[in-house]
């Protein structure tokens, strides 16, 4: 019994290192909201002189802005994956690991919203969307599924975190008193009861059931954005699918960049262990196989087809003006990593991390070669525009505006986790309670 | 050949016998058919002033039973006099819903007289009574202004809309059931509404719980 004490209280105070407010944070804080400041003095200019400073013209109407929000519903699917179905199936080694899932799902989703506004010119225009907005369009669908999914992805991560608030408001003394409050406001009562505990695991599983369709649907229509239009490029039926295992490798990718980071920063080594970068790596590899699968298929398909359009556009992507990046991200983004990951030396957690930057920093550009190449190969092409209304190429200002939405995440990546446990405390101490009894 | 009559028009107030209409002036179903443009030229130093022109004009005739079009561009240069406008390229296309279809494969010309002639294809789809609209436009061009000119021709292959069926269009005729798909979108969101204010009550539920312990 004080043996298992022990053990409880040494949990706390690994899994609780991170909540306290240093100064580290507050420079790390401080240096995010320059940044974002002078990100938002370019969403100021963005807003006073109109969408024309960026590069997006007659011909490219959706450009980097575009392709950061289809990241960013990708990089938030590693909430359904990690968070849903390896917990449904029953992977006991994935525990430490949901919260940190949660945490990325919630932030990605939260702002991937800024990105669509961003896209609009003006902030107020999105109202435009619930006002005027057609049942029949997926730009409709896609806005309701995706506060759907960030709600479902807020209670996932806001429900397990109930006993932990309510442990860290009885046990943290030497924090400020608001800090205090909220733990109190969010612990709703927990006592730890049977009955307490049951409600719990029933809103669990009703959540984690409802993740898997809504965020399945929130990629699909994502996807539907692009091809339910007739173009060359996304006139596509694998579409779906596609976008959602793309999804998987960008969430691992984002997955083992933020467990690394946490591990190191907060001194997790005995909580996420090399066994979980070991894991996390044969599934990132099943993953990228289902992705390259569905990728050959959506490239080779219309190559061997060459209709008229279609090969304008394929020229482009694999021999022409995009064809450097387009190599470099299939080989060091997908087809490299894959291949390295099959051997033990790169299931490591440094290795691991390096590749991952490799597929997570790829993953937005195939996002950027899906949405840009695209626009820029219509079926009826204006005649006599000047040449810097057919080709697109992102303007500092557009740059610094997507720069401010990734510093965004960062900023609500850096809070939850300094406000909040990374791993779930009252979870690690049940599972070694059992462990002992066992 | 049917005839055009004379039209005039002026320059700066200088009353000129010229074949043509005022700009407005697009449709002419038996006459002469033609378009006035002006341009000050300002900033073109490169072109001699006698290959100047001011104002440009098409003329536009036509032969029904060959359905033949005889194009002449003219126009008045820098030293005020009338010349014909030639080797001008004449972009001669047809109106379609998502932009224009050029009528002749090869671009077309004006000779030296400035004039042009084209047999127009039979084939050509029009309205239920094949009837299309033609544009004749001087191509783009520093030393005259790009005369355009519309007419509408009833020498296409009269179509029937309303048994056209959908092959080659990149539309739908017919729309999808989207009935049936607000339907289910109703359902469903409804559904996740439930199920999500559910949630919210069992976590309320658990408030309650504790508190009464």
């Amino acid at each position: 019994m004080i043996v298992q004490e022990e053990k409880k209280n040494i949990i706390i105070k690994d899994l609780t290192r991170n909540i306290r407010l240093t100064n580290r944070f507050h420079i790390w804080m401080g240096f995010l909201t320059l940044c974002l400041i002078f990100c938002l003095f370019a969403y100021y200019k963005q807003i006073r002189y109109g969408l024309g400073v960026t590069g997006m013209r007659d011909y490219v109407s959706w450009g980097i802005y575009i392709s950061t929000f289809i990241f960013f519903v990708a990089t938030s699917l590693t909430g359904m994956l990690i968070c849903s179905i390896l917990v449904l199936l029953g992977q006991k080694w994935i525990a430490p690991l949901v919260r940190i899932s949660e945490i990325i799902a919630l932030s990605f989703a939260v702002v991937a919203g800024l990105a669509i506004i961003a896209d609009m010119g003006h902030p107020e225009r999105l109202l435009y969307i619930f006002i005027y907005g057609r049942f029949k369009s997926p730009v409709l669908w896609d806005v309701v599924l995706l506060i759907v999914y960030t709600i479902i992805c807020l209670l996932l991560y806001f429900i397990p975190l109930i006993p932990d608030a309510a442990l860290l408001h009885e046990r943290s003394t030497d924090i400020p008193s608001w800090q205090r409050k909220t733990y109190r406001f969010l612990s709703f009562n927990w006592k730890g009861s049977t009955e307490q505990n049951s409600l719990m695991a029933k809103a669990m599983k009703i959540l984690l059931i409802m993740i898997i369709p809504a965020a399945l649907a929130i990629h699909t229509i994502t996807s539907w954005l692009f091809a339910l239009t007739p173009r060359a490029g996304w006139n596509s039926t694998i579409f779906g699918p596609y976008f959602v295992t793309g999804a998987f490798v960008t969430g691992v990718s984002a997955m083992v960049l933020v467990m690394y980071i946490f591990r190191k920063i907060y001194g997790l080594k005995d909580y996420i262990t090399n066994m979980h970068f070991d894991k996390i790596a044969r599934l990132f590899v099943l993953v990228s196989l289902i992705y390259l699968y569905f990728s050959i298929n959506k490239y080779i398909v219309p190559a061997y087809k060459m209709q008229k359009y279609e090969s304008v556009y394929l020229h482009e992507l694999v021999a022409g003006r995009y064809a450097p990046l387009f190599w470099t991200i299939q080989i060091t983004g997908l087809i490299l990593p894959t291949i390295l990951l099959l051997f033990n030396f790169f299931r490591k957690p440094l290795q691991l991390f390096i590749i991952s930057i490799f597929v997570f920093t790829g993953s937005w550009f195939i996002r950027y070669l899906i949405v840009v190449p695209v626009m820029e190969n219509p079926f009826l092409p204006a005649q006599n525009l000047p040449e810097k209304f057919v080709s697109y190429t992102p303007t500092p200002v557009e740059t610094t505006i997507t720069i401010g939405i990734f510093i965004v995440v960062i900023m609500i990546i850096s809070i939850l986790s300094k406000l909040f446990p990374v791993i779930p405390v009252y979870q690690t101490i049940e599972a070694t309670t059992n462990e002992t009894a066992d | 050949m049917e005839d055009c009559g004379i039209l005039k028009s002026g320059n700066e107030g200088t009353e000129k016998p010229l074949n043509m209409l005022q700009r407005n002036c697009t449709d002419c179903h038996t006459g002469i058919i033609s378009y006035y443009s002006k341009s000050d030229l300002q900033g073109i130093d490169t072109i001699t002033p006698g290959e100047k022109f001011i104002h440009t004009w098409l003329v536009c005739t036509r032969e029904e039973s060959l359905k033949e079009i005889y194009i002449s561009a003219s126009g008045i240069n820098i030293n005020n006099d009338t010349l014909p406008v030639k080797n001008a390229l004449v972009l001669v296309v047809v109106q379609r819903y998502f932009g224009w279809m050029p009528v002749n494969p090869k671009p077309l010309f004006t000779d030296k007289s400035g004039n042009l002639s084209i047999i127009m294809p039979d084939n050509i789809k029009g309205d239920s009574s094949g009837r299309y609209k033609l544009l004749i436009r001087l191509a783009d061009e520093r030393s005259y202004p790009n005369g355009k000119l519309k007419i509408n021709l009833d020498w296409g292959e009269p179509l029937d809309y309303s048994s056209y069926s959908d092959h080659g269009r990149i539309t739908a005729v017919i729309e999808p059931p989207f009935s049936c798909l607000s339907a289910t979108s109703v359902l469903v969101f409804f559904t996740t509404c439930i199920l999500i204010s559910y949630v919210f009550y069992l976590i309320f539920k658990m408030r309650r719980k504790g508190s009464a312990e």
